[in-house]
């Protein structure tokens, strides 16, 4: 199962989207039931400040629910892989 | 996703706020000539109800649109330690938020309060709204935001599987321990809920 995120269609986590339609072979679904839903063989990266993301989005990047396992989550930098 | 039983309480907003003080002068300088909120309203009464109440004033300060900031003061009495103020998340979780219409009226609003010698603790931008915090004379934390846009289906829809997902999780206490387990069920849930969408 690839790594997956759900991310909630509203303006203020649209950069996770500009930013997974930037990755190479980085797959962006929807928006479907109010969410887009991205995957991406190996990992999911995002880096916050590279993004423009306040902290308190950025600490619920994940809100709407992943498929994976968080190898990496701090001020700046997400990083979420295969189970 | 509701599921609501009963109609829905016909609430129209903030009548009032009320908090506990033991600096009454400190308290009206505060918000009436500090903050500038009319004084609209005191009562002063001997204690009743409950034997041991003291008598007391109750008293309240305009925070517009009909609503009220009111305080309680207590005479002759000494603060009990539940209502001491303490410097932790979980007691600054209890607050009120005042309401700006606009981002231009927070700002003025925070111009005003550092303008008056009131030092502000935080401007915070969080996922709808945005804030400046700043504390009152008996330390409680005062927050005045703008909602940045109007909550829509998909912040209930949302809101609805949040939810849903945390209850599950909170009647396997004690293993409920982290926020990942909110996100993997609630992951778990879209993902089919995508693929059936899909078909």
């Amino acid at each position: 199962m690839m790594p997956t995120i759900f991310v909630l269609d509203v303006p203020e986590f649209r950069p996770f989207i500009d930013h997974a339609l930037s990755v190479d072979g980085c797959s962006v679904q929807g928006p479907r039931l109010g969410y887009w839903r991205l995957a991406r063989a190996g990992s999911l990266e995002f880096t916050r400040k590279a993004m423009g993301l306040k902290p308190a989005v950025w600490h619920g990047a994940l809100t709407a629910g992943m498929i994976g396992r968080i190898t990496h989550f701090d001020n700046d930098r997400l990083v979420v892989e295969e189970p | 996703m509701t599921n609501l039983t009963n109609p829905t309480i016909p609430l129209a907003g903030v009548h009032h706020t009320a908090r506990p003080t033991w600096k009454l002068a400190e308290t009206v300088h505060f918000y009436r000539d500090l903050l500038g909120l009319p004084l609209v309203h005191a009562i002063s009464a001997r204690g009743w109800g409950p034997e041991d109440h003291a008598d007391f004033l109750h008293f309240f300060f305009d925070s517009g649109n009909g609503s009220t900031i009111a305080f309680f003061y207590y005479i002759g009495t000494t603060p009990p330690d539940f209502a001491a103020v303490r410097d932790d998340y979980r007691y600054r979780a209890t607050h009120t938020a005042w309401r700006v219409e606009t981002r231009e009226q927070l700002l003025d609003c925070r111009a005003k309060v550092e303008a008056a010698g009131i030092p502000i603790t935080h401007q915070i931008r969080h996922e709808t709204i945005e804030s400046i915090y700043f504390n009152d004379p008996n330390g409680y934390m005062f927050e005045v935001t703008w909602q940045v846009r109007p909550f829509e289906k998909a912040d209930r829809d949302d809101a609805a599987r949040t939810l849903a997902a945390a209850m599950e999780l909170e009647k396997q206490r004690p293993a409920f321990k982290h926020i990942d387990q909110v996100w993997a069920l609630k992951g778990a849930e879209l993902e089919a809920a995508f693929a059936t969408e899909e078909a």
